[in-house]
Parts: C-alpha cells; sequence; structure tokens
C-alpha cells in the first residue's frame, strides 16, 4: 500500500489521537507511528514551560528550529493530550522582537538613567552591573540589592540565583512571582502539615467519586487535568462535580452542583461544611483521635499593606499572624457552631440546599472527595486560612492520603513547585523547606555550600511586594528580574511599582526574552534564552520532577538565566562584598571570586563534560568545561535526601518522564503520610504526619473576618482579575502567537447584562474602571466565557496596553504576604457608547 | 516606546495536519460530530458512545486550528477540546507517493 504525504500525516493524527482517548483505531490507521526518517524530524521529549500541571510534549526540530509539537503519549501527566497554549509552544520563541543583545540606557557614551536603550557588549553590561552591585554593597550593606525571579526558572537557575544571593552577595532580598501565585498554598501546607505540597497526586482523579472545585476554572487554566476529571465524570455516572466561583464560568458546563458565590464567602462556607459534618456525626473519629490536633489561629491580623496605613494601625495581631494556640476538639466544635447552613446562605448568596449537598460530599463517608484551588483561594487576603480550612473538611474525615481522598493544591507555573517552593527561593526560605530564620538550617545550608558559619543572614529578605515599596522608598540600590514581567503582573502599578523603578536611586537589570513592560521600564535589558534553548529541570503539582535537553541554539547573544548569573559571580570578588569579621573566618577565600566560592567549589564543578549526552548541546557546560546543571543539581539534592523531599540521581530524569518525590531506592511515592505507600511512614500507625514533631497535622479553628476593602456607594462594583486560557499570565509570549492574540485581541470587562444595562452601557461600550488607586479603559463584554452576578466585574490581566493593576490594591494575606487579586471596589463609567 | 508590537505569522503557505480529541456530553455526540462533518476540510474518523469524538483537520494556518477549537469550545454540549497531534507539510509535496510504507 502506498500512502501520500498527506494521507501519512493524517493517519498519523488519527492514530496519535485515538491511542490518546483510549479508543481502538479504524482500519488503515493501524499500526502506524511517526518515522523520523519521512519527516525527517528529531523528536525530542521537554515538559511544557506554560503552567504547573507539567504536561510532557514532543517537540520537533528541523535544520536548528522547532516546527512541531505533539502530547507525549508516553506520559502519565496528559496522555498524549495537549491544550492551546501547548500546541503552539514552537511558536513562542520566534517573535520578530526577540531580544538578541544587552541593552543599556546611556548619554554621552555611558550609563545614564534617563538615557536611551544602546546596544552593548555582554562584558560591558556585566561589568556595569557588577559595579552597581558591588558599590550597592559598600555604600548601603547587602540589604541594598535584591532579586525577583519566578516559578518559570528551571531548578538550577532558581538554585544557582539564590545561592548567589543567599551565600555570595549576603542578603535574602530574593522572591519569586510565586508569592503572587501560591505563598498561601505554602504557608497553609507548612502550618497544617509541616511540609511543603500535596500529599496525593494526579492519579486521584481515576479514584474520586467527587470533586469539588473552590474557585478555580480548570476548564480553562488546567485543560489537560480537566479532561481527565471530564473523563472520570462521563464514564462513572456517580460521579459528581461541584464547582464555587464569584462568577460563572467554562467550568460549570460539567458541574452538577455549580454555586456563585458573594466575594469572600468562602470562609463562611467552609466554616459552615466542618459545623455539618461534626452535626451529622460524620466525624472519622478513629483518625482524628491518633492523627490530628485542634488549634485556634490568631486573629484580627490585618491586611499586609504599609505599616502606616489605618487598616494596619488598627489590627491588633499584625506582627503575630503566623501564630496559634491549643484548642480541644468540643472548643472547636464550639467555634463552628454559629456558621450555621441559614448563615452561609445568607452571606454567600448560595441556595441553601447546594450548601447542603456540597457539604454532605464531604460528610459521606462512602465519597472520596478530591478537592482543587488554585487563585480564587490563595490570592485572598486570607488564603492562608481558607486552606487551612479546606484542610480542615479532610481531616476530620480522614479523607487524605489515599487513592481518590485528595486535597489538591493546583499551580500556575511550570516549576513554582520544582523551583520555587522546593529550591527556596522565596525570601523566608532555603532548600527542601528550610527556613533562613532557624540557625540549624542555616548550619546545615553553609555546611552543605562550604562556607564560613554566619555567612547566610537570618533576617527574612524583601518579599515581592515590599520589594516594590522598598524601590520606591529608595532602599534597594540595585534590583535584579528574571523570567518575570512584574511591572504589569505586580499590584497597584501606578502608586508603587513604577515609581520605585524609576526611582533615580535604583538601577534595574531585567532578563527576559522579549521587550516587556518592565524590560522597557528598565535600566539594563539582558536578552535571555528560553525553554528548549537550554538544558532545564521542572518541578510540577504533583512532586514530578522533569528534565528536557537543550534541543536549539538561542538566537543572537541571548543567553540562559544560569550563564547571567554565574557570569555575574566571576566579576565579584569574596572580599569587595564580605565583611572582615566574616573572612576573618576563612582567609582563604578573600581573594577568590564568588564563582571560585559557589560554583567551582569542588562539588559543583565536580562532573566532566564526558558525563552529557553528546547529542544535545549544553551552552554553559561547554563554555565552562564541566557539567554544570549535573553538579547544581546533585548539591541540591542533599537538602532533600533523608528528610522526606529525596530525588532519584541526575541522569535518570533526563531518561524517564518524571518521578514524584521522595524518590527512595529510585521508587517514587505517589500517596504521602500513607503506609503501604510512603516509605517514610512506619509500619502499623497506617498515618503518619511525620513533618509535624507529634506527627500530628492541625485542624484551625479561623473566624470569619472583612476584605480589605468592600463596595459602597462611590465605588459600587467588585473587581476580580484573572486570566483566560489563551493569554498565558501577562502574555508576554503568548502575545506573540499571533492566533491566540486574534482569538482575545484587547482586554475585555465582563460584567452582568442587568447591571451593564442599569449603567446605560452596551455590549461593546468603551468603559472606564476607576479605583482609589487608578483608572483603566476597556470594552463591555456581557456574553461569552465568563458570566458574572450583579454587582461584579472581571478583567483578565493579560494586556501589556491596557494594565489593570493600575486599579488594583495591593492588600495582602498577612501571613503569606500574596496579593489578593480577586477583590477591590471599583467604580464604572461610560466613555463611548459604541 | 511602542506600546503594541506588530505580531506577524511566522510561516505561510504551509499546510497543517492536526487531530483534536473532543469530549462532549454522551448524548450530544452525534450532533457535534455532525457539525464538526460540515466543516471545511474536517474529517471524523472516530467517535465513541461515551462522549468521545475525534477530529482529523487541514488548515493552511495555525490560525485556523485556533479558530476551530475556540468554535468548539462555544458549541453546546461540548466540555473539552484538546489537540494531539501537528505536522507542517509543504503543500507542493503533500500529494507525492510515499517510497515506502509507514513503519509499525
Amino acid at each position: 500500500m502506498q500512502l501520500t504525504r498527506r494521507q501519512f500525516a493524517k493517519a498519523n493524527a488519527v492514530a496519535a489521537a485515538a491511542a490518546a482517548a483510549g479508543l481502538s483505531v479504524p482500519a488503515g490507521a493501524s499500526n502506524l507511528v511517526t518515522n523520523a526518517e519521512l519527516t525527517r524530524m528529531e523528536w525530542n521529549k521537554a515538559p511544557c514551560r506554560f503552567c504547573g500541571v507539567g504536561c510532557s510534549v514532543m517537540v520537533g526540530t528541523k535544520e536548528g528550529r522547532i516546527v512541531a509539537t505533539h502530547g507525549d503519549s508516553q506520559s502519565e501527566v496528559n496522555r498524549g493530550l495537549n491544550c492551546v497554549k501547548g500546541y503552539f509552544l514552537s511558536k513562542i520563541l520566534y517573535g520578530e522582537d526577540r531580544l538578541t543583545t544587552p541593552l543599556l540606557r546611556k548619554r554621552n557614551g555611558a550609563y545614564d538613567k534617563n538615557g536611551n536603550f544602546e546596544r552593548v557588549s555582554w562584558d560591558e553590561a556585566l561589568d556595569v552591573m557588577a559595579d552597581k552591585f558591588k558599590q550597592a554593597i559598600r555604600e548601603h550593606g547587602p540589604d541594598s540589592v535584591a532579586m525577583f525571579g519566578s516559578g518559570q526558572w528551571t531548578i538550577w537557575e532558581g538554585y544557582a540565583a539564590s545561592k548567589l544571593f543567599k551565600a555570595g552577595l549576603r542578603t535574602n532580598n530574593i522572591d519569586p512571582n510565586a508569592r503572587h501565585c501560591m505563598a498561601s498554598a505554602v504557608f497553609a501546607f507548612m502550618r497544617t502539615f509541616g511540609s511543603d505540597e500535596p500529599m496525593g497526586v494526579y492519579d486521584d482523579i481515576e479514584h474520586a467519586d467527587a470533586f469539588v472545585l473552590w474557585g478555580a476554572n480548570m476548564a480553562e487554566m488546567h485543560p489537560v487535568l480537566w479532561t481527565r476529571v471530564t473523563d472520570r465524570r462521563l464514564s462513572f455516572p456517580h460521579v459528581e462535580v461541584a464547582v464555587l466561583s464569584t462568577f460563572e464560568h467554562r467550568s460549570f458546563d460539567l458541574a452538577d452542583n455549580g454555586m456563585v458565590m458573594k466575594p469572600h464567602a468562602d470562609i463562611v462556607i467552609l466554616n459552615y461544611i466542618a459545623n455539618h459534618i461534626i452535626r451529622s456525626g460524620k466525624v472519622h473519629e478513629d483518625f482524628v483521635d491518633r492523627h490530628v490536633s485542634f488549634v485556634r489561629a490568631v486573629d484580627d491580623i490585618g491586611y499586609g499593606l504599609r505599616d502606616e496605613h489605618e487598616l494596619q494601625q488598627r489590627a491588633a495581631n499584625a506582627d503575630r499572624a503566623n501564630e496559634w494556640s491549643s484548642m480541644t476538639f468540643e472548643e472547636f466544635r464550639d467555634h463552628v457552631a454559629p456558621f450555621t447552613l441559614e448563615r452561609a446562605a445568607r452571606e454567600s448568596g448560595v441556595r441553601a440546599e447546594q450548601l447542603e449537598r456540597l457539604a454532605e460530599l464531604y460528610a459521606d463517608p462512602d465519597k472520596k472527595v478530591m478537592s482543587f484551588w488554585t487563585m480564587g483561594v490563595n490570592q485572598h487576603v486570607r488564603g492562608v486560612w481558607v486552606n487551612n480550612l479546606i484542610y480542615n473538611l479532610h481531616l476530620l474525615t480522614g479523607k487524605i492520603s489515599e487513592p481518590g481522598n485528595s486535597p489538591f493544591s493546583l499551580t500556575g507555573q511550570p516549576s513554582a513547585c520544582g523551583t520555587a517552593r522546593e529550591v527556596g527561593t522565596f525570601a523566608h526560605r532555603l532548600p527542601a523547606d528550610r527556613v533562613v530564620t532557624n540557625a540549624e538550617h542555616r548550619k546545615f545550608a553553609e555546611e552543605v555550600w562550604k562556607v564560613p558559619e554566619g555567612t547566610i543572614p537570618s533576617r527574612v529578605g524583601f518579599h515581592a511586594v515590599e520589594q516594590s515599596r522598598q524601590l520606591k522608598d529608595g532602599n534597594i540600590k540595585v534590583y535584579w528580574t528574571q523570567v518575570t514581567n512584574n511591572v504589569q503582573a505586580g499590584p497597584n502599578t501606578m502608586q508603587e511599582t513604577y515609581p520605585g523603578w524609576r526611582n533615580p536611586e535604583a538601577f534595574v537589570i531585567v532578563s527576559d526574552i522579549y521587550p516587556t513592560v518592565s524590560a522597557q521600564a528598565a535600566d539594563l535589558i539582558l536578552p535571555a534564552a528560553s525553554w528548549v534553548e537550554k538544558e532545564g529541570a521542572f518541578g510540577n503539582s504533583e512532586r514530578r520532577t522533569q528534565f528536557f535537553h537543550q534541543l536549539v541554539k538561542a538566537p543572537g547573544e541571548a543567553k540562559s538565566d544560569l550563564w547571567q548569573t554565574v557570569a555575574l559571580s566571576r566579576r565579584i570578588r569574596v572580599d569587595e562584598v564580605w565583611p572582615e569579621e566574616l573572612l576573618e573566618k576563612a582567609p582563604d577565600l578573600r581573594d577568590k571570586t564568588l564563582f571560585d566560592v559557589l560554583f567551582a567549589n569542588g562539588q559543583v564543578d565536580q562532573y566532566p563534560l564526558e558525563d552529557m549526552n553528546p547529542d544535545y548541546p549544553n551552552q554553559e557546560s561547554e563554555e565552562l568545561g564541566f557539567y554544570l546543571q549535573k553538579g547544581l543539581f546533585e548539591e541540591y539534592a542533599r537538602f532533600g535526601r533523608g528528610f522526606g523531599k529525596d530525588l532519584d540521581s541526575f541522569d535518570v530524569y533526563h531518561e524517564t518522564r518524571g518521578k514524584r518525590w521522595p524518590v527512595v531506592d529510585g521508587q517514587e511515592t505517589l500517596w504521602r503520610y500513607r503506609e503501604g505507600y510512603d516509605p517514610y511512614v512506619e509500619e502499623g500507625k497506617g498515618w503518619q504526619f511525620y513533618a509535624k514533631p507529634d506527627d500530628r497535622a492541625l485542624i484551625f479553628a479561623v473566624p470569619d473576618e472583612p476584605p480589605a476593602e468592600v463596595p459602597d456607594d462611590t465605588y459600587p462594583f467588585w473587581l476580580s482579575t484573572g486570566r483566560v486560557l489563551e493569554h498565558w499570565h501577562t502574555g508576554s509570549m503568548t502575545r506573540r502567537v499571533e492566533e491566540l492574540h486574534r482569538a482575545v485581541p484587547d482586554a475585555l470587562l465582563y460584567m452582568n447584562f442587568d447591571d451593564a444595562q442599569e449603567q446605560g452601557f452596551r455590549r461593546g461600550s468603551e468603559v472606564r474602571i476607576i479605583s482609589r488607586r487608578g483608572e483603566m479603559k476597556a470594552r463591555v463584554e456581557t456574553r461569552g466565557r465568563v458570566r458574572p452576578p450583579r454587582g461584579l466585574v472581571y478583567v483578565p490581566f493579560f494586556d501589556a496596553s491596557k494594565l489593570i493593576n493600575n486599579v488594583t490594591l495591593d492588600a495582602t494575606d498577612p501571613i503569606s504576604r500574596q496579593t489578593d487579586f480577586k477583590k477591590c471596589a471599583v467604580r464604572l463609567e461610560l466613555v463611548q457608547l459604541a | 516606546m511602542p506600546d503594541h508590537i506588530p505580531l506577524k505569522p511566522i510561516m505561510t503557505g504551509v499546510l497543517h495536519v492536526a487531530s483534536l480529541l473532543v469530549q462532549v456530553q454522551p448524548d450530544q455526540v452525534e450532533a457535534v460530530a455532525s457539525w464538526l462533518r460540515a466543516q471545511p476540510d474536517t474529517e471524523v474518523p472516530v467517535t465513541n458512545p461515551e462522549g468521545k469524538v475525534i477530529c482529523v483537520i487541514e488548515r493552511t494556518s495555525e490560525r485556523q486550528i485556533a479558530d476551530l477549537t475556540q468554535a468548539l469550545a462555544d458549541t453546546p454540549g461540548v466540555l473539552s477540546a484538546s489537540l494531539v497531534y501537528h505536522e507542517i507539510l509543504d503543500p507542493s509535496q503533500a500529494d507525492q507517493l510515499q517510497e515506502e510504507r509507514p513503519c509499525s
């Protein structure tokens, strides 16, 4: 039988889709697989570089360019599927305005904050940068420099940057934009379980009898996982899906119980469900007796605003927000007793029978429940509390750490877990759940890193929002951001972020692949390599670590963030940035560079180039003469091995589709804290929350406290912000893809039809959205994918020309310091009727 | 500083072959399959009664693929539309016979 190329491609397309669907292939298309010789493409695996799901993608390259992608059928995560973002991955790298050379603001041949961008060599760029770092530290101390990164850093990029700042420059002023995304989840994991990241895995989806979405729109934000939920729901009629949100969205299409609640009512609803479980006698008493303790959280904790803000002044416990005290089960029972069904229905606006049906999913001992949440819960002035409240339900009923019973915190970035959390690029963290405030933890890190005791400072560094404030106040003199676009993504742009960046006192460096809003607000732009232009590693939401090789060369002089960090370290001598008393402890380091101390330390540089797979390039290692990524990874892995965060050896990850930690004796762990699944649980214990000193998880009693700002007569609407599928985060990459951009061309204001009519707007009217802080213009949309209830409007934050964060408030959760992008008050004014 | 950077297609004059797996409410399988068959250069080789529809398409730009997934997402009864396979062909060679049978 002979086929044309077209027929061959189509037969392959059918075969791949049928395999992904688990269906048999029609005659004629059987046994066809991609033939590399025929297509003359090289196919390699790589985890997708967009969201936190961690889909594996097959990448087809030809003549040094990516020409095709398809879902990886060998991946347990996505099983051959892809979402729209993943599908056009290949084009993200090929925008015409890719940055290919360093650009420095100059006037009359020298750096000038008010000059224009001019092309400069890497040597000039790095020399200016190193001088600025050294000068700032000499004149103002190490806390006058800071860095902002992201959950899109590869594991070794985040590790190298964190090490450079915490052990080299000696400041903890480094934070990831993951702070905006899931810091609340992190703090709640530590409070409830003593160890970060979920106990369950995506495999729970195929075991659950019920799914509850707390504010998450998985249909659009995590579409590949949503196909697995959909499959489960359609294949097993008894399975039930409950969706709760402040507006109606795509995920409601599959919902058996879809609920639109008033903003901030989740605290009342969750406390009501706990009350329902107790009152209906459905507490799993044996589990609670053996594995759980009850505690009362400190209340009246403020809103993470500037100290002088009146709401902070009024809060009694703003300075000890992350504390709690013991209580008994009976006291907890009494605490939740006032959260009745009637009250929950009244305050949330959800019908009582719907709330009761939701509560029964958790209470019914025969239903396995998987709870999902992401930004709706985390970007919340009480986000840590809401995370804790969800765990309360699973702990009261013992529905945890077993197939199908799974409270599952989703993440938004490809390595939010792997880099931001596990590596510990937060301002308070060290690798593997250690913290800078703990002397033992610092000592351990100093030993692994072979630096003198006392090198790592004990003071928590500036978190994301605080960095913007300190820039504006002139206290941060040098600021470096990588793989993030904070002028667009950070809150309250006009009052805090932008004035900070343009403060004459500050020198701001942005590493990126495109001229983002942030790059254009910077003083020095460094062109970065992205995704498969470098060797990388990501960690996804289910603890899966995945590697990829460098497959193509970065354009022009663009270099990876890892290369940039290492290159800077070579230009700074230890005695230029360390104080005399520390140098006296290690006099032999005095004349060394930070590169010698941090990267040529006999550990990171111990693997020769022969260890690399000769089939792939590796720009950084070839230049340095040793296998840099392997050295960094193996040094980093020492932090977690034996501490419940074990990683396998480096080479294994290049050969597999990833493994879920803890990986002990080569075996990954699916369900943590459960005997038979987790090697850390001792025999006979059943469950063991071993990261807590007494092996018990905590159930938290928290009250209902109001949001920082609520609608009033002057600003009568709630404003919520978020994403749409086709534009990932701030859109600096996806906006390059014409297909995606044209699908949703401009920022829209989604609002209720009746509200629009009452305001005198039509669909398509141009309106001004005004808050106490700033304003922006957008077009009214009353139909389509986002359907708000009366009194709430929704604006996506992808559009660089329409910065919704001029309008948002920089209130944060006082514990996690994560911004609440979901709630502020606005009014609307008509500009043009249309 | 421009606040909007013009976007240009990367590749023109090419043929895209792609497959999609569409999940639909089980009682809508036939309706969605019929709708798809009515689209140009679109085939529906496999469906199953539990709500899965596979379609294979030929298009001249990625934009058209995105448009179809968007249209599917807006179609009543459709729960998800995932792209699985994507290959870019040179149209001038698309109807040449392969010299050998594809490997198995």
